[in-house]
């Protein structure tokens, strides 16, 4: 007879989950949609969870009662030129070594975590797969800051925005301008690809830009609607 | 914690038969049946405690006679052990069992599998939570892929993020056995 853990009853599923530790929880969490499903129906209970960060190196560690730290998985960086990383699973668990990204990706599924700090409203995600593991930061795009109220914050917000549509699209960024300003629909699917990243990344106000933009609403009105102009 | 017992045949006062899904008759001592919380309830309802009840066998029409055969030597084992308290072991990274019980449960995936459901059905908590924990020792320190390659996991996400090409989804339903690779329980070096 065969052996499957989905086969389990659900009491049995969630015993087993019990007895393992947090880190392979988290490992079995990320096999697929139904084991995350289950995981979350285990109702593990998490007592404290700490997200350290130091220069090089982050951590996700979980406090038990007796306020002893478990690693759940740890980030270090050891090569600055190759910006290469490792990531440390649970207590003795440690991957293989792989090329850290440091230009912005854009990812999603359900294996991306969003988070967000709460004193500064600062954004990151995160991405972690089978074969690789990887964190994005943004702490220099406004497009993703909940505040943008200057010119300055204007100007980088739709720069930003040209930059992503033409990496969506596959196409230079000299050439999402002119298409852009000259609110033309090319071969590709420009609005479908707009749309795509609005869902994904833009903040509202750049949503209300490139919606401006496909209405033909002149600069002036863009730029009173972002609030970009202090007037 | 173990404790070796003499050995008593159980006679027709302090024993009841039981009747596995093969139609295989086992006696079980009513001392053994303390463990098993669904056989102490199930006499405890039916008073075959006294002596001057008629006891008719119980038929256990979820477990073999192979399985009954493999928990009554686990609750003779256990005999004289003190009652089981769960305690708490979500912060327990070692798995270690006593010699006897690793041998014990050295058994094919299959077995195990119907051994836990046993378990489970008998409500044997010292046994199910033993299973649970061996279960558990065998994915520890592994990745998402190897724990897929241990409990048959595929994954169901359609797409992968950055190639975009569809991966394989699924096969909960499908006949497909557990792997049998054996994974040491022992954590790999770092």
């Amino acid at each position: 007879m065969p052996m499957k853990f989905f086969n389990f009853p659900h009491l049995v599923q969630e015993n087993i989950l019990n007895n393992m530790d947090f880190s392979d929880v988290f490992a079995m969490s990320l096999c697929s949609k139904r084991s995350k499903s289950c995981v979350i129906l285990s109702t593990i209970k998490v007592p404290k969870l700490w997200h350290i960060v130091k220069e090089n190196k982050q951590s996700v560690k979980i406090e038990d009662d007796a306020g002893i730290l478990k690693t759940v998985f740890k980030l270090k960086e050891f090569s600055e030129v190759e910006k290469a990383i490792k990531l440390k699973f649970g207590e003795y668990f440690l991957r293989e070594i792989f090329n850290f990204c440091t230009y912005p990706i854009y990812f999603h599924g359900d294996n991306c975590y969003d988070v967000i700090r709460e004193s500064d409203g600062k954004r990151a995600s995160i991405l972690s797969r089978s074969a690789f593991f990887r964190m994005v930061t943004e702490p220099t795009d406004p497009s993703l800051s909940p505040v943008c109220t200057n010119c300055l914050d204007g100007v980088i917000a739709i720069k930003n925005t040209i930059a992503k549509i033409a990496n969506f699209a596959r196409i230079t960024i000299g050439t999402t301008v002119d298409k852009v300003c000259n609110h033309l629909v090319p071969e590709f699917d420009f609005l479908e690809a707009i749309c795509h990243i609005i869902d994904q990344n833009v903040e509202d106000k750049v949503y209300r830009f490139l919606m401006a933009i496909h209405d033909k609403i002149n600069e002036n009105v863009i730029c009173h609607m972002l609030s970009f102009c202090p007037k | 914690m173990s404790c070796e017992e003499p050995t008593t045949s159980p006679t027709p006062e302090n024993n009841i038969t039981v009747v596995s899904s093969d139609g295989k008759e086992f006696l079980l001592d009513l001392k053994l049946t303390e463990q098993s919380e669904t056989l102490a309830r199930l006499i405890s309802n039916f008073e075959y405690d006294r002596t001057d009840v008629k006891k008719d066998p119980v038929p256990l029409g979820n477990i073999t006679s192979a399985q009954m055969q493999k928990i009554i030597e686990w609750l003779q084992h256990h005999r004289y052990y003190p009652k089981w308290e769960q305690n708490d072991i979500h912060y327990s990274t070692s798995f270690t069992f006593e010699t006897w019980v690793e041998e014990y449960l050295n058994i094919p995936n299959n077995e195990m599998f119907e051994l836990l459901n046993a378990a489970n059905y008998l409500n044997i908590p010292r046994l199910f939570s033993t299973i649970c924990r061996i279960m558990a020792s065998r994915i520890t320190g592994k990745s998402a892929e190897q724990i897929r390659t241990v409990l048959n996991i595929k994954t169901d996400v359609k797409n992968d993020v950055y190639t975009g090409i569809p991966i394989q989804e699924d096969s909960s339903s499908s006949e497909d056995g557990m792997s049998e690779i054996s994974l040491s329980p022992s954590p790999p070096p770092i």
